[in-house]
């Protein structure tokens, strides 16, 4: 310690001269420093009194659909869209709203919302459950390798079950009995022990029996 | 080294370097000695813990809504099951999860849907409206705060706000209801002919054929493991009691517990309320308060009903001139309690100021508390010191039971003279159990456990229902044995020709669809083998005309290539067999599918489309938050 070799004066004198030097920097860094903290906090009660404002919007749509007030309802998706547009209710609503299109036949315009609630999905599990929707309708719109083309864009593996199944009704379409057999067979595999739609499925892996091969 | 270290501390820079370190010693990891570090999580879903108290309290819950609805059929052993109590705790894992999902998504509860919630409670609707003050009523007569309430609607609704958004969002496509009706409701046109059971040439059966078939299947003539129990028995309904109990004890107890015999006072009260705002202003609080007081001076009990009607801002009372009915203490709020339990009968209180404003009220009848008499109570008493007394005895007796059956693990003797307990038997039986206390699962369980059945010990106290109780010690014990080929030699022969007859048939069927499938004419094939054929046109799935097992095996086969029909073959029961053609497939008729079929299966499916998909996000979830489960603390 190199720093013995000086005595009490010299020592203080030191002290003083590197506080000096740095007393500008501590003072600028403590202040960052409750700025920051101010400023997260600031940032986290925006952040709740945003989602709690979101959540609001997206129970009065619902109230709104369930009385049928569908004008009411489009203002209301416009409003999530354009205010709230990062947040997960928005691309709820939207791909509501896809979902009334669909049941219209405007399989177009559920695409181009369908599009929409994709880009705007932030959570990586919302996301692919949004493009697995967007395969659905391309599937039903006769765009059948489009359809192919976004199942492969799904990261989240959680929805093998009907991203599998779906792609089986794609490659039957594309006359690719084989693969399709492999789909449904993944899907089956994956699909829980009660879910609903086993039946189903094993019927279509039935009707894809090859001779020699009953019921696949 | 330490000498050295001596030396170069001192001057002020070391003490302020020690000081920071001796501080930083002292106050950083202190904790470490006064929190025990034993875990005791259930189960944790990233850094939320699933305690054991919540895991116990959702299976008493579960098992206290399984009790009610199943009533007698109730078998409260299934929630000790480690499966059972590893699906409830899966579903807490999930419901954790979903509640982890509304953070990440931002999916929050609004105060909308919460108040929609509690309005839609029937308990706190009047008339099918909403009633604030039976709200208040009903939360403070179970003890809980409004605010404390919202809380758990809130918690409750949050789980399911992901579910609902993601089912509401559920995509099902026309395409994919034609497709799925297409293949349920598939036609296929279809030929076929069944085969008479085939005449056995050969119905002889060589001793040394059963020998050797009875020795190769050795597996399916076998008597199970079997054993027989020996076993001392407690039950508390045939315990001698020490005679009936004295008048003097009988009183004693009276005394002692006369409070249970007794009823709380209760008074008929009518009141007046003058609303006060929850956040009112001093000027507020002072109208509400004369104008209390003014009423209090006019009101006497012949007018106390009609000013109610006119004044009071309760509106569960007011129609009924204010009457609140017989109330017991300590069922409204402190204050009403004490001014309604100070008044005297037929007087008219000063206005009492509670949380919900100014109230006037109107004593109008006291009904004392009574005792019932100890004549009227003796018999109770009797039968509850009796019953207490042979649950006292039967704990002593089943005690002692366990500690000398325990002690002298080889045998029963012991425990019985000592206890001067018979000796009971029982007959043998299997592990599926047998009759009388042999049907019992605990004692099956124990009598083939390792520690009875190989070791020979007593069993522990086994609880065969209430003040019911057996030690059992196993007697016999035959091991599973092949049945000697005497008993078996009439079945082993009939299994035989049942096998001649399978394979016989087989062959048949076997020929007959190698020549359809070479070309020759069906109805030719059928004619050779005495057959005719049938045929079922535009067949579907579940068709009644057609037998099952054909009509299954027409639905498992390919679809009919370039025109040639696929030909096949299904065994029938009774060794049977039927040969059939599929000659064409068609999808369904879709226009017989009315709008409303077409509509239900819409629903259906959302409903089972959206579940996988919540089931899916969850997985999804779990692939990147820590789940660590406890088995060992469930």
């Amino acid at each position: 310690m190199a720093f013995d070799a000086y005595d009490d004066y010299e020592q203080g004198e030191l002290v003083q001269k590197w506080l000096r030097q740095n007393g500008l920097s501590i003072v600028v860094g403590i202040a960052i420093g409750l700025v920051a903290i101010f400023g997260w906090q600031q940032w986290r009660s925006h952040q709740a009194a945003n989602q709690a404002a979101a959540a609001d919007l997206y129970q009065q749509l619902q109230t709104a659909l369930a009385s049928g007030k569908q004008t009411q309802a489009d203002q209301l998706i416009d409003q999530l869209q354009k205010d709230y547009g990062k947040s997960s209710y928005a691309v709820f609503a939207v791909s509501e709203q896809a979902q009334r299109d669909v049941q219209s036949k405007q399989l177009d315009k559920a695409l181009a919302s369908l599009a929409w609630a994709e880009g705007h999905a932030q959570n990586p599990a919302l996301k692919s459950l949004t493009q697995l929707r967007i395969a659905q309708v391309q599937l039903a719109a006769g765009k059948t390798n489009d359809a192919l083309a976004t199942l492969d864009r799904m990261q989240a593996k959680g929805y093998e079950a009907l991203a599998q199944e779906l792609r089986g009704d794609a490659l039957v379409k594309l006359g690719r009995t084989d693969d399709a057999r492999k789909a449904y067979q993944a899907a089956m595999a994956v699909l829980g022990d009660d879910a609903p739609q086993r039946g189903a499925l094993q019927v279509k892996l039935d009707d894809l029996a090859v001779a020699g091969k009953q019921g696949a | 080294m330490l000498q050295n270290l001596r030396n170069k501390i001192h001057g002020w820079p070391a003490i302020i370097v020690l000081g920071v370190a001796v501080f930083a010693m002292s106050f950083f990891g202190i904790e470490g000695y006064f929190t025990s570090q034993t875990e005791t999580f259930v189960a944790k879903v990233g850094k939320h813990e699933i305690s054991q108290q919540q895991f116990q309290d959702r299976l008493n819950q579960l098992r206290q809504q399984a009790s009610q609805q199943l009533g007698d059929q109730f078998d409260a052993s299934v929630y000790e099951q480690p499966q059972m109590k590893r699906r409830v705790l899966d579903a807490m894992i999930d419901q954790q999860l979903l509640q982890q999902a509304n953070e990440d998504l931002g999916l929050k509860v609004s105060d909308q849907a919460v108040r929609d919630t509690i309005a839609s409670i029937p308990g706190f609707q009047v008339n099918g409206q909403f009633d604030p003050g039976t709200y208040r009523a009903a939360l403070a007569g179970a003890g809980r705060t409004p605010a404390a309430f919202e809380n758990d609607v809130r918690s409750s609704l949050s789980t399911q706000l992901l579910p609902d958004a993601i089912d509401a969002s559920t995509i099902v496509t026309d395409a994919e209801i034609d497709r799925f009706l297409n293949l349920r409701l598939q036609r296929r046109d279809l030929r076929y002919f069944t085969l008479a059971q085939p005449k056995l040439t050969d119905s002889q059966v060589a001793d040394t054929e059963i020998e050797s078939y009875y020795k190769a299947h050795q597996a399916d003539y076998m008597n199970p493991e079997q054993v027989s129990v020996k076993y001392l028995e407690v039950n508390g309904a045939d315990l001698k009691l020490d005679g009936k109990p004295d008048e003097a004890e009988l009183k004693k107890r009276y005394e002692d517990e006369k409070q249970r015999f007794v009823q709380p006072e209760q008074r008929l009260v009518s009141h007046i309320l003058v609303n006060v705002p929850k956040n009112a202003s001093p000027d507020q609080q002072k109208a509400a308060l004369a104008k209390a007081e003014k009423i209090a001076g006019e009101a006497n009990p012949e007018n106390f009903a009609k000013l109610a009607q006119q004044d009071s801002d309760d509106l569960g009372s007011k129609r009924q001139g204010g009457d609140l009915g017989w109330l017991e203490k300590g069922v409204t709020n402190a204050a009403f309690d004490d001014a309604l339990f100070a008044m005297q009968k037929g007087q008219v209180s000063k206005p009492v100021l509670s949380d919900e404003g100014y109230h006037v009220l109107w004593l109008r009848d006291v009904r004392s508390g009574q005792a019932k008499p100890f004549d009227e109570v003796r018999g109770q008493l009797e039968q509850e010191v009796l019953a207490s007394e042979r649950d006292r005895k039967y704990n002593e007796v089943a005690g002692k039971l366990s500690d000398k059956t325990y002690q002298n693990p080889a045998s029963l003797e012991p425990a019985a003279q000592e206890l001067g307990l018979p000796i009971k038997e029982t007959g043998l039986f299997a592990r599926k159990g047998g009759s009388g206390i042999a049907a019992n699962e605990k004692l099956l369980a124990a009598a083939f456990s390792d520690d009875v059945l190989v070791q020979g010990n007593n069993s522990g106290l086994i609880e065969l229902g209430p003040d019911h109780a057996v030690v059992i010690h196993v007697d016999k014990h035959l091991p599973a044995a092949a049945r000697p080929l005497a008993e078996v030699r009439d079945l082993v022969r009939q299994k035989i020709l049942d096998d001649r007859m399978a394979a016989a048939a087989k062959k048949q069927a076997d020929a007959l669809l190698q020549r359809l499938r070479k070309g020759e004419d069906m109805a030719a094939v059928a004619a050779s083998a005495g057959s005719s054929v049938q045929t079922a046109r535009e067949a579907v799935r579940v068709e009644a005309s057609v037998p099952e097992q054909v009509r299954d095996a027409a639905f498992l086969m390919p679809h009919p290539q370039d025109g040639k029909p696929q030909f096949g073959d299904v065994a029938l029961p009774n060794a049977s067999y039927a040969l059939l053609a599929v000659d064409k497939v068609q999808d369904a008729d879709l226009s017989k599918v009315t709008p409303e079929q077409r509509s239900a299966l819409r629903q259906s499916m959302l409903k089972a489309y959206g579940n996988v998909a919540t089931t899916g996000f969850i997985d999804e979830m779990k692939k990147h938050v820590e789940i660590k489960v406890a088995a060992d603390r469930m």
